[in-house]
């Protein structure tokens, strides 16, 4: 077998998939949920900056390309479920911040400028990920819950540093278990049934 | 949609540049276009493995 080339391992986009992205829907979708990054990015920011000044110093913006790829995989994701399942309404708000926030999961586009061995770095993406779901889900027209932000997500980045059982269980999936779209989407949806907060 | 900087003012005036960048080019896509295509492959496999799995794996189709 030849050695491996690193130029020739390309990732392309089919023509089709090029066409979806380009749509006009994904651009506003993308824009849309572009808020909600910023949004939660500075908030986080902000909370971190009481709670641990030494790792707020170090942390980067939210990376740009990693940041749109996100969004365009949970586009595209939510584009596949909506033609299957032939939805006339688009996908409900628990979908799309599950989309969105498997992708920011995965993608992890917050970035620390230099190396550190806090362990709050470790999950800061997950923690981040789940805010921007969180967000999506709260601000979107559907929902029948109370806007204020749940004292779950509150409690994500406190005082106490275990946080609530469910705080933990939630950074814990994202973290080691990284979840699909599909996986998550109880996940929204039981937060959203069982106002525990 | 044409994205504009008034579109993006949530974002900080020295990160706003690259995202409507991103928006304009759609950076991936331009990465990855279709000229692109063919050069993504994977390596072409080993016959003698190939062949040494199917004998595993069917031992009765040579026999036949």
């Amino acid at each position: 077998m030849e050695p491996l080339n690193f130029d020739g391992y390309k990732l392309f986009h089919s023509r089709k998939l090029q066409k979806i992205i380009k749509d006009e829907r994904c651009a506003t979708f993308c824009l849309e949920n572009l808020r909600f990054v910023w949004a939660v990015y500075k908030s986080l920011k902000s909370r971190l900056s009481i709670a641990y000044p030494e790792v707020s110093e170090i942390i980067s913006y939210p990376d740009t390309q990693l940041t749109m790829i996100s969004l365009e995989s949970a586009y595209l994701d939510l584009w596949k479920y909506e033609q299957f399942h032939d939805l006339e309404d688009g996908p409900a708000p628990e979908r799309i911040s599950a989309a969105v926030a498997s992708w920011i999961n995965r993608w992890r586009p917050v970035q620390f400028k230099q190396e550190t061995n806090h362990e709050i770095c470790a999950f800061f993406n997950s923690i981040f990920a789940f805010e921007v779901g969180w967000a999506i889900k709260v601000s979107s027209k559907m929902t029948d819950i109370d806007h204020e932000p749940p004292e779950v997500i509150a409690n994500l980045i406190a005082d106490t540093p275990q946080g609530s059982k469910l705080d933990n269980l939630i950074i814990y999936t994202m973290m080691w278990r990284n979840p699909s779209f599909k996986d998550l989407i109880p996940v929204f949806e039981l937060l959203t049934s069982y106002a525990i907060f | 949609m044409e994205v504009t900087e008034k579109d993006l003012d949530f974002i900080p005036a020295e990160q706003r540049e690259r995202f409507l960048r991103y928006f304009e080019e759609g950076t991936v896509a331009a990465i990855h276009s279709t000229e692109n295509k063919g050069s993504w492959r994977l390596p072409e496999p080993d016959k003698d493995i190939i062949a040494a799995m199917s004998k595993r794996l069917l031992p009765g189709k040579e026999e036949k």
